[in-house]
């Protein structure tokens, strides 16, 4: 009965394909499958153009305009770039940028790791495992500047750590405010947490089995991380570091309010010169930070495909 | 002799008692003008007729968030029917705010040592001096003519400043960059107990006695121009240019000098904002710089033992802060009516002026400050503020003028102020 109705209520496939060659239909839906798919690229495309590349474009044309005494020609003029390219401070800038965002990264990733290892090895409890996770989200909840504001009152000379050294007879500290040190170290604290949760979750993915197999094998707990815990967990890693990085190349304000200003980074220059209205100076300095971060980036891709991720 | 000043809690309830009998006496003089109004209007200026069509208008300004105290912005709707947005920047964005912004601004309260760029990019539009009828013989002569106490005969601030080149150079005063709206002098200040060395000079910022708790704004022109102060008041240095519009080689100098001073160690860091500063003097992390007047009362406030000093040994730093017109302005007429009510009805004066800064109409705000004593028991406003009625703490008006080194402007090398300092800071 079935087969009966089946074949009653549709056109037998038969009266098609003498209409329609073999294999006709199936191009016939990829063809439109592509076409909607590329309908459905756009929006992602338009916000990207806007969003991304306009700005991007903007930035690069800006590099080119001049300063006229206290007028803006928008022209094409490389005396921007000259004048960035000739002047050794710029070099400083962007050598110190690089070796801070460089330092920070390698303690986040340090740090990152142990702390994600700890709670996806050491904590078995998952409930506990979960709390844990979420205290080191928990920062992130308050507002950058609360964050960075708090330092004072626990690193500062009359701060937290100061009394409790002077209550032990020992001697004060200015290790932790308004110096380099300082800087890296407030850097760090903010931008773990983005290593930590990767690296767990990555590490959680692995088959303890793996595990298990690789320690009745015989190989130590230092050899079973080295070879095949880290290799496997690198994707959490990376992923980490990258994002820790795009906000680190972008953050100027750690620098002033905990490096005092003394320190200053490539995109501090850049909001100086920005806020005064030395627009190619400042767009110039943008594009030389933009091209050190793709290059601290294609450097990750080098170390892990990303893509993979995907 | 000693004074008692009130405890912060006392001041700001008097503060607040006293601007809400301002009030009421304005409402009571309003009531009255509303029947003279058609008969007295074009005397009284277009703020106390009403004007009818400026009705519901609604303009925008932005402004530090002195100048955008709402007790301002709302007195100023009553007495016009006008109604002014403010949107409060800080110091250090207001160019690049404006220049990106002006289009949908109407008026922009500015320190005038950022006129310069936004005149040249047409930005603000110059304006005749007889459209805001306040501005006339009762204005202090500081503004209106040379040759006065705190006129810079070097770099022809505050005149230089306030009128347009042409205006300025043929002595006519009669075409404004922008409308001073209140001013004020920048020098330096310390905590008590901690400073050493003479705390009269600005020599004490850079007494390697005071090495690691120094501090300046981290900014070219207002710094540099301290520094220069400083090296040329004491005999260090002599200046080709004004102090505040230095050449090359006096850059040159002033950057060895404070190069050199950073190496030692001199400075524990670069400040950037009021908020920031005050929070340093309370925590002791600094103890001797370029502060703000008003960031030294708010640290004592807090219990911090800040000193400012008015008038240090060099002179001071005048600076002016003032309501430029947007170049894409369509409400002028009610701009320049918000222009002269801000000279006009004292208010703005006296909400300034308990903060310590003065209005170029003191005529205005005296009636004002007379009638309020909230700052020292037993003293009015307007003799503690204005008069030197305390003069060991506050000196009076005519007396601090005699001691202005200069005035802020905006420098013709500043791509070079601003290269250096970039190079000094990141040393």
């Amino acid at each position: 009965m079935q087969t009966a109705v089946s074949t009653e209520g549709a056109r037998p496939i038969s009266a098609v394909a003498t209409v329609r060659p073999e294999g006709e239909i199936d191009r016939l839906i990829a063809r439109n499958r592509s076409r909607t798919a590329w309908l459905l690229l756009l929006p992602a495309l338009a916000v990207i153009l806007i969003a991304a590349v306009a700005p991007l474009v903007t930035i690069v044309w800006v590099s080119f305009w001049r300063l006229d005494g206290l007028n803006l020609v928008r022209t094409i003029d490389t005396e921007a770039w000259r004048s960035v390219l000739r002047d050794p401070t710029f070099y400083r800038l962007a050598l110190s940028t690089l070796q801070t965002v460089v330092i920070v990264l390698v303690l986040v990733g340090v740090l990152g790791l142990t702390a994600g290892y700890f709670l996806a090895r050491f904590v078995t409890n998952r409930k506990l495992q979960a709390l844990l996770l979420m205290l080191a989200i928990l920062p992130f909840w308050t507002s950058y500047l609360i964050r960075i504001i708090t330092w004072q009152p626990l690193f500062g000379n009359s701060g937290v750590i100061n009394f409790i050294l002077g209550k032990a007879g020992l001697p004060q500290m200015e290790l932790f405010l308004f110096n380099q040190r300082a800087m890296i170290f407030a850097m760090t604290s903010l931008y773990v947490v983005f290593v930590v949760g990767p690296v767990f979750w990555a590490l959680s993915r692995i088959d303890p089995e793996v595990i298990a197999a690789s320690r009745s094998l015989g190989a130590s707990a230092w050899t079973t991380f080295r070879t095949v815990e880290l290799p496997l967990a690198r994707g959490g890693l990376v992923v980490g570091l990258f994002f820790a990085s795009i906000f680190l190349f972008g953050d100027y304000a750690t620098g002033r309010l905990i490096g005092g200003g003394t320190n200053p980074m490539l995109s501090d220059a850049i909001s100086q010169y920005a806020g005064s209205g030395q627009w190619p100076v400042a767009a110039t300095l943008a594009v030389v930070l933009f091209g050190i971060a793709i290059l601290v980036l294609a450097i990750f891709m080098r170390v892990y495909d990303l893509r993979k991720e995907l | 002799m000693t004074h008692k000043h009130l405890s912060y809690a006392e001041m700001m309830a008097r503060r607040f008692a006293a601007d809400r009998a301002v009030t009421r006496r304005r409402l009571l003089a309003n009531g009255a003008k509303v029947g003279a109004a058609l008969a007295v209007a074009p005397a009284l200026g277009r703020w106390a007729a009403g004007d009818a069509s400026a009705q519901g208008v609604v303009l925008r300004e932005i402004g530090l968030s002195l100048t955008e105290d709402p007790r301002i912005l709302s007195r100023f709707q009553e007495d016009t029917g006008i109604t002014m947005e403010g949107n409060s920047q800080i110091l250090g964005n207001q160019i690049t705010f404006w220049l990106q912004n002006y289009q949908d601004y109407d008026v922009n309260q500015v320190n005038f040592s950022q006129n310069a760029p936004l005149l040249a990019q047409g930005a603000i539009q110059p304006f005749p001096t007889a459209d805001i009828p306040a501005w006339n013989d009762q204005v202090i002569e500081l503004f209106r003519v040379p040759d006065v106490p705190g006129y810079s005969e070097r770099s022809g601030w505050p005149l230089a400043g306030t009128y347009t080149e042409e205006a300025f150079e043929s002595g006519s005063y009669d075409t404004f960059i922008g409308t001073p709206t209140w001013f004020g002098f920048d020098a330096f200040g310390y905590l008590e107990g901690q400073a050493q060395g003479d705390l009269t000079s600005y020599g004490a910022i850079f007494d390697p006695a005071n090495a690691g708790r120094a501090t300046l704004l981290n900014e070219p022109i207002t710094s540099v121009m301290k520094v220069a102060t400083y090296l040329e008041g004491t005999g260090q240095a002599e200046f080709e240019g004004a102090l505040n519009n230095l050449t090359r080689e006096d850059l040159a100098i002033c950057f060895d000098f404070l190069n050199e001073l950073k190496q030692a160690g001199q400075f524990r860091l670069f400040w950037s904002d009021f908020g920031q500063l005050v929070d340093l003097l309370v925590a002791g992390e600094i103890w001797v710089g370029d502060f703000w007047a008003s960031a030294c009362a708010a640290a004592v406030a807090s219990g911090a033992p800040a000193v400012f000093v008015n008038d240090p040994a060099e002179g001071s730093n005048g600076w002016i802060q003032g309501a430029d017109i947007s170049a894409a302005t369509e409400h002028y007429p009610e701009v320049t009516t918000f222009i002269n009510w801000y000279l006009e009805s004292g208010v703005p004066g006296a909400i300034l002026g308990v903060q310590g800064y003065y209005s170029p109409r003191p005529d205005r705000v005296e009636p004002i400050l007379s009638e309020q004593s909230t700052t020292v028991e037993g003293i009015s406003d307007w003799d503690y503020w204005y008069e030197g009625a305390v003069p060991e703490e506050r000196p009076a008006l005519s007396e601090r003028l005699n001691h202005i080194a200069d005035w802020q402007a905006y420098p013709d090398e500043f791509e070079e102020y601003s290269r250096l300092w970039t190079a000094f800071t990141s040393a």
